[in-house]
């Protein structure tokens, strides 16, 4: 990976300095079960909801399929979606970070490995995006571009729209 | 026969097709129904387009005004900004960040919540067998808005070992998938396709 | 011929040819020149950031048009869980401009046309203000909202309907 701006860069900092979630002791005893408490309320401040509706786009915006799936996760790990087709990997690693203003960025990773025809081999793109977003906002992330004017029918793009908020 | 009433909307509209359009305007003018219809959305379309020539929103002014307020932020925007600025950082130097990160990441580590492994980097407990059963949650800590269930979920992931979360979809077959371009992050409402409600 | 958001020359041709229907679609919506021109200022300053080219300025402009309309939208379901239900239905629209220019001056038929396309269904009232205020085609509309041109002809005749009721009930003397 090249790093040519401060901002990847940062991000792996970011991450490095982000707490090893902490893991709660074996064998708690009911002594410490005021420590639990406080771990998981931790946790739950960190914790984030994450909606996924994967669709399929076809010519003219025709919406071919969709599927839709909700995870729960804490600030700086990642929600991972693979979808995975005939000649087609897809993918998207979801990253939110949650700051203590309640702002959340966004960073989203697209892998694709494709192979277009028998006779080719596999290519892999991979490639970073991130952006700040509001809590329950919808951002849509294009892992495979978004879909150009064509000719052909039967031709999709996948789309997957993405909503963050705090776990309420 | 009258016509549709959708028709003779269109045809007020002018947006019929000539043939068509040449059939509605002969039967309007001899149908007193249809021409009572077309004369009603014609008057409704008349209010607007007296609205719209009293107004005085889209002047040069108004527009000139925008256009300098769109340069005025996009110049400021080419002003290189430092988060995107290339950066080329010394090995050296990087190797001495990185070595700091790292000592200020192994203190950080020590969990504060963990009385029994005071001092011990949590990382090295990957070796012991972990007890995944998920203890009972104190009942002094549900509070409203607590649900058991999400809480669960939230701490079991938390002993899996696993680098994220996964969910795996297995797109229909023979769905042949445009790879395009390069991938983008965007905001919905500057793609939203149906209105928003 | 593709069309790149950051090229001058592109934008200038989109932004001559789309700011007098955007900012009256913005306005209309939200009653406000001030924030008509704020909206319009945004929908371009998107537009410029816009990485993906479009493949005809046409797409550019329905592009705009969309988003001007959804932010407009937007800012006029924010004012309206902020107004009481008293201000919703005695507001004034505000229309005082900026550096000195004359107040606009409102009939009572605007504001009456004004309140019965507030009161239609979001749906209808989208197709509505696109054709009426922005002067669209029944095409233009579907591009921009994505729906066919016979869904567009449907609903414009069914807000029709629904206006001439509204209108009526808003004593307004139309017929």
């Amino acid at each position: 990976m090249r790093f040519n701006t401060v901002f990847p860069v940062l991000l792996i900092f970011l991450g490095l300095l982000h707490p090893f979630h902490p893991v709660y002791p074996q064998n708690k005893s009911e002594d410490n079960s005021k420590e639990l408490q406080e771990a998981l309320r931790y946790l739950q401040d960190k914790a984030l909801e994450v909606q996924i509706h994967a669709r399929l786009i076809g010519k003219d915006d025709e919406n071919i399929w969709n599927t839709q799936s909700r995870k729960i996760t804490v600030s700086g790990k990642s929600v991972s979606i693979t979808l995975e087709g005939e000649d087609l990997t897809v993918k998207a690693h979801l990253i939110p970070f949650l700051n203590e203003g309640g702002a959340i960025f966004l960073v989203a990773k697209g892998e694709v490995w494709v192979q277009q025809s028998a006779s080719q081999e596999k290519k892999y793109y991979s490639t970073v995006k991130s952006l700040p977003i509001k809590p329950g906002e919808s951002v849509i992330f294009f892992p495979t571009g978004v879909l150009m004017d064509t000719e052909e029918n039967n031709i999709y793009t996948i789309e997957l729209e993405i909503q963050v908020e705090p776990l309420e | 026969m009258c016509y549709d009433e959708q028709i003779i909307s269109a045809y007020v509209d002018g947006e019929l097709e000539g043939p068509l359009s040449t059939e509605v305007k002969k039967h309007i003018e001899s149908c007193r129904r249809c021409r009572s219809l077309a004369a009603e959305f014609s008057a409704i379309s008349e209010v607007f387009t007296a609205v719209r020539s009293a107004d005085s929103i889209d002047s040069d002014q108004r527009k000139a005004r925008v256009w300098q307020g769109i340069r005025r932020q996009t110049n400021r925007e080419t002003v290189q900004n430092f988060w995107h600025r290339r950066v080329q950082i010394p090995l050296p130097l990087a190797a001495g960040v990185v070595i700091a990160v790292a000592a200020l990441v192994f203190t950080l580590i020590v969990n504060p919540f963990s009385s029994n492994h005071r001092g011990t980097p949590i990382a090295l407990e990957q070796d012991k067998a972990m007890d995944t059963t998920i203890p009972a949650v104190p009942s002094d800590f549900t509070s409203p808005g607590n649900t058991i269930p999400e809480l669960e979920q939230l701490v079991r992931f938390l002993s899996d070992q696993g680098a994220a979360i996964e969910v795996k979809i297995e797109l229909p077959s023979s769905s042949k998938i445009q790879v395009s371009g390069e991938p983008q992050l965007l905001r919905a409402a500057d793609l939203r396709r149906d209105e928003i409600e | 011929m593709k069309i790149f958001s950051n090229d001058p020359k592109a934008f200038q041709s989109v932004y001559d040819k789309t700011f007098h229907t955007i900012v009256r679609v913005a306005y209309h919506i939200t009653l406000d020149a001030e924030v008509a021109e704020d909206i319009c200022q945004e929908a371009f300053i998107r537009f410029y950031h816009r990485t993906i080219p479009f493949p005809s300025e046409d797409q550019a402009r329905y592009w705009l048009i969309r988003v001007a309309k959804n932010l407009s939208f937007n800012y006029y379901k924010r004012k309206k869980r902020e107004k009481s239900a008293l201000e919703r239905y005695s507001y004034e629209p505000k229309a005082h401009e900026r550096n000195g220019e004359e107040l606009l001056l409102r009939s009572e038929t605007e504001k009456i046309v004004h309140r019965a396309v507030e009161r239609l269904p979001h749906s209808l009232r989208s197709v509505i203000v696109l054709k009426e205020y922005g002067n669209l085609s029944y095409r233009e509309i579907g591009k921009v909202l994505h729906i066919t041109e016979n869904n567009v002809k449907v609903r414009v005749h069914r807000a029709r309907n629904m206006l001439g009721t509204l209108l009526k009930e808003e004593e307004a003397h139309v017929l």
